[in-house]
């Protein structure tokens, strides 16, 4: 059964076709979940906000358009309107999954130590640039995980994020250009 | 580094993040989608009833009881406190206060 025959049984009242849905996105919304969230307790609570949600709206969707930007504009409006709100618990939050991703990223690193140094140079970059997307704000890092790494057009993301597309090229031209101050100083 | 290299760095952190839900947090989602609510709303049903009895009953016998006015209200003190505990422990039975409450509001907007 595909993608468009489960949500329309859904529609049609067939709850328990949910199931099949977080079978098909969990993945992949639980990544971005956690990209956006930064630490594993809020990106489990995220996920589980994201699809009651879903349930309860999803008679609103418009079977024409893809459902994955549509899950995943739910994800980032949950995410503005509840977790941003905690700047405050967000700030600490970061502080530790820095450390623990750190740590993570430095295992990675120690484990890959008998590759050549040339692959254990671009761990150390990605680990280094990892840092400084988390680093970046909100209006800047939304659009570049969406982008980078759940790989959305920037039409997608203008419409995920409610903004212009003009607005969207110049966050992630500007997201670029923080990331690249922040790789030279690195180096 | 260029603005290629750091695009191309950029891919990879994406495709590095391998982290899954666990299998506990998607059941627990799914249940709380669908949850079995018959046996749910019945088990709560009769916890409220069992309360709402034992209240009753209790006043009834203290109020009929050839004691004190103030041993009245220390026994109905102490009997309200009781089962606002016992109360407390069946419909929360093991869960916690927040999942119950999310649970309960479901149930109310269901």
């Amino acid at each position: 059964m595909d993608e468009k025959e489960i949500i329309a049984n859904i529609q049609a009242g067939q709850l328990d076709y949910m199931n099949d849905l977080i079978d098909l996105y969990k993945d992949s919304l639980y990544k971005f979940c956690y990209h956006l969230t930064r630490n594993k307790h809020d990106a489990d609570d995220l996920f589980q906000d994201t699809w009651l949600k879903v349930t309860r709206y999803i008679s609103h969707y418009d079977l024409t358009k893809k459902f994955k930007t549509w899950l995943l504009t739910i994800t980032a409006n949950l995410y503005k309107d509840r977790y941003r709100k905690a700047k405050r618990r967000l700030a600490k939050t970061c502080y530790s999954y820095d450390t623990e991703t750190q740590e993570e990223q430095m295992e990675n690193i120690k484990s890959k130590s008998n590759l050549p140094d040339i692959c254990l140079e671009e761990e150390e970059e990605k680990a280094q640039l990892h840092k400084a997307v988390n680093k970046l704000n909100d209006k800047l890092r939304v659009p570049i995980i969406l982008f980078y790494f759940k790989e959305m057009d920037q039409n997608q993301i203008a419409e995920i994020l409610d903004i212009p597309v003009g607005t969207v090229k110049s966050r992630l031209n500007a997201a670029r250009k923080k990331l690249l101050q922040e790789m030279e100083g690195v180096k | 580094m260029n603005e290629k290299q750091l695009e191309k760095l950029l891919y990879q952190l994406g495709d590095d993040e391998t982290r899954k839900p666990s299998p506990k947090l998607v059941e627990k989602t799914k249940y709380r989608i669908a949850p079995n609510w018959g046996w749910s709303m019945t088990l709560l049903t009769l916890s409220i009833l069992m309360i709402i009895l034992g209240v009753i009953l209790t006043h009834l016998y203290i109020f009929l009881a050839p004691i004190g006015y103030v041993t009245k209200l220390m026994i109905m003190g102490s009997t309200w406190s009781f089962t606002t505990l016992l109360g407390a422990g069946i419909i929360f039975n093991g869960e916690s206060v927040k999942t119950k409450l999310a649970f309960l509001y479901e149930v109310i907007e269901y």
